[in-house]
């Protein structure tokens, strides 16, 4: 069949492309030109650089390629979200947005477009012909966690030939094949602020907006100034600048009054958050034991919910820093029940 | 790779005749033609022919060709060393338009506002320089027009006609014309400069080649298939542009600049869909189109041209050569906006 690879030119798709080719597929690559940002050392994705090592595995693969001009999508649904989650107190996980908006929602419809029944990326998480998700084998590198904006009938026509497979097998079928990408870093940061400084991203992007305000207690005196709020996130200890004896954690961002509130570890345990935004794979059974996630690679932590959306995730023991903006992820074993955007944490 | 090739104005595959004469010239005529043995002499005539096969196309004498690296050398050269400001109208191409310290404004269909460029040259002395035919669009400028009106005002006109020498009988009379050999069959790497009167310093110093204006070892085999292609080079037609763009229309497509007079090979039309999308699908069918001008990333920009004219959106261009024929991309596009329009459903 006729597949369109999502090609970054990191090694993860670049080994897609080349094992769908092996299986006979008629594979494409496909480049999303997503910003403008210039590229760092190494290991970002997006740039013209990338979209050189992309175009440079296609041709040795022997594969059309193409870059897609998605920048103004990838701007208006992920650069300014993020800047405006970032005001809002909140803090935002673009990867999540791009792969919700753009890759298994433009990128598909582009891959339709020419022909292709399916939309291959390098994601390490396993899809059935339902369209269910599940998490990857390799538990350590699983990426579901920011993959459950997509809906079902997208991932009926996805395909993530990696699910079952370590990041050393995968380098090992790079080198196999002799792709150029076969050692290339593994990239991590947010691709748009190669120096992951997302302050100045925000302060930038914003206008340089005055954003100073106190740093309070929970009792609200006054412990100190910050110059933006935007600066921090929910469980951050340094960064702070304020002493009292024990070490603070932020517990709050109220960006109406840029008010950072501080206070002992203890106080970020919760219990319960609120959820909206929610897609369902499936809902679960009233008996069925379900866990939860409230950060990429945080843990599993046993979870009751109410409701559909917004939903409410009660823990079984306490989770700590929720942080709003950030997603929760729902799974019964391996499966992928559901996910959402975290609104506040409850009682 | 076998296909239909409808991207003429990126460059042109060069006809059999003068890829022989760059072979020859590169076993007959290798030796440097400022050489003063007989193997250079026997170069340098060579190269003059072709000077003067250009000089005639155009109508001017051969020693007002400077031969250069292509157009965008001629146009840096030209504009980069003018003594009053550079006036160059909103879609001229970005290497006349690096140069520009004013830019005049185009109508909806891209031809230059002849108002504001009076008022510009009311304002003070210019250079003003004014493309023959746009890469993108095909829209025709009024050049005799235009060439009047900045005389009336005693400035000099330059005018790049890169996309119009080959393809049109008539040449635009300017003070400075650009010509470019590769957009007419010849090869890649070589253009003129061509006026009666030189910049007023040397484009390269350290060399009397090219009258002392460009120094360097003259590109002998490059100049010599640049004659041939002349030559060689027929009006273009217009029935194969007809016929695929009544399809286009027929598929609800804009065409850009259809109000103006333009190049009878360029069909810029802009349809529902992204631009690039669709030379990816025409690109599987084998079907080889662009979104504009070329770009080193192969991904489509926010065309200058375009937006010029208020137009938003990425079109599909296609540039047409003498083997072009319409059907082959028809039917293309019949499959590629079909699978559009299923993958929108």
């Amino acid at each position: 069949m006729r597949v369109v690879a999502a090609m970054s030119g990191g090694v993860d798709s670049s080994v897609v492309a080349g094992l769908l080719l092996e299986q006979g597929h008629e594979v494409i690559g496909v480049h999303m030109k997503l910003h403008d940002v210039e590229e760092g050392e190494a290991g970002h994705c997006c740039g013209l650089d990338d979209a050189m090592d992309a175009r440079m595995v296609a041709d040795s693969l022997g594969i059309p390629f193409y870059v897609m001009d998605l920048r103004e999508a990838f701007r208006k649904a992920v650069m300014d979200d993020f800047t405006q989650n970032y005001l809002a107190g909140r803090t935002p996980n673009p990867c999540i947005r791009c792969n919700g908006v753009l890759k298994f929602n433009v990128l598909l419809a582009r891959a339709k477009a020419l022909g292709a029944s399916h939309l291959a990326t390098g994601h390490y998480a396993v899809l059935d012909e339902t369209g269910s998700l599940f998490r990857a084998a390799d538990h350590a590198k699983d990426q579901t966690y920011f993959l459950f904006p997509a809906r079902r009938e997208a991932f009926q026509r996805t395909l993530f030939p990696l699910g079952n497979m370590t990041k050393a097998e995968v380098r090992a079928h790079a080198e196999r094949m002799g792709l150029v990408t076969h050692s290339k870093p593994e990239s991590q940061e947010v691709c748009f602020i190669p120096d992951d400084d997302h302050t100045r991203f925000v302060r930038e992007a914003a206008g340089d907006p005055d954003a100073a305000g106190d740093i309070v207690d929970e009792a609200g005196t006054v412990l100190g100034r910050h110059d933006g709020y935007f600066r921090y996130t929910i469980g951050q200890r340094r960064g702070l600048g304020v002493a009292v004896g024990h070490p603070l954690y932020v517990l709050r961002i109220e960006a109406a009054t840029r008010r950072v509130v501080v206070g002992p570890a203890e106080r970020l345990q919760e219990q319960a958050l609120v959820a909206s935004g929610m897609n369902w794979f499936r809902y679960p059974d009233p008996s069925e034991p379900i866990v939860a996630r409230i950060r990429h690679n945080g843990g599993l932590i046993g979870a009751t919910i109410e409701g559909t959306d917004p939903v409410t995730v009660r823990f079984h023991a306490p989770a700590r820093a929720i942080a709003p903006g950030q997603a929760v992820v729902l799974y019964a074993g391996d499966e992928v029940l559901g996910g959402g955007w975290i609104d506040r944490a409850v009682e | 790779m076998r296909g239909m090739y409808l991207d003429h104005n990126a460059t042109s595959p060069m006809p059999k005749a003068v890829r022989e004469a760059v072979f020859a010239a590169m076993e007959r005529h290798w030796a440097n033609p400022d050489s003063p043995h007989r193997l250079g002499q026997d170069a340098a005539m060579a190269v003059q022919r072709a000077r003067t096969i250009v000089a005639d196309r155009v109508g001017a004498r051969p020693k007002d060709v400077t031969f250069t690296s292509g157009a965008t050398e001629a146009n840096a050269w030209v504009l980069g060393q003018s003594s009053v400001p550079v006036v160059a109208v909103a879609t001229e191409h970005p290497s006349v338009l690096a140069w520009a310290e004013d830019v005049v404004p185009v109508d909806a269909d891209g031809v230059v506002n002849f108002n504001a460029l009076e008022a510009r040259l009311r304002a003070g002395p210019a250079l003003v320089s004014v493309m023959a035919a746009n890469n993108e669009t095909g829209v025709i400028q009024p050049i005799e027009e235009v060439r009047k009106l900045v005389h009336r005002y005693g400035a000099r006109l330059h005018c790049d006609a890169t996309q119009w020498v080959g393809r049109m009988e008539r040449t635009p009379a300017a003070d400075w014309l650009t010509v470019s050999a590769h957009k007419l069959g010849g090869p890649r790497g070589v253009g003129a400069l061509i006026g009666a009167e030189a910049p007023p310093e040397s484009l390269l110093r350290g060399g009397a080649q090219e009258r002392g204006r460009r120094g360097g070892t003259v590109n002998a085999p490059g100049i010599i298939g640049f004659g041939v292609a002349v030559e060689h080079a027929k009006p273009a037609e217009a029935a194969e542009r007809d016929a695929l763009e009544a399809f286009c229309r027929s598929r609800g497509a804009a065409i850009i600049g259809e109000g103006a007079d333009r190049l009878p090979n360029t069909l810029c039309a802009l349809f529902d869909h992204p631009g690039d999308l669709i030379v990816a699908g025409l690109d599987l069918e084998g079907v080889f189109a662009s979104t504009g001008s070329a770009c080193s990333s192969g991904s489509a920009q926010a065309s200058h041209v375009l937006e010029a004219m208020g137009v938003s959106g990425v079109p599909v261009r296609f540039s047409l050569g003498h083997d072009s024929a319409a059907q082959p991309a028809i039917d293309a596009l019949s499959t590629v906006l079909g699978r559009l329009e299923d993958a929108c459903a």
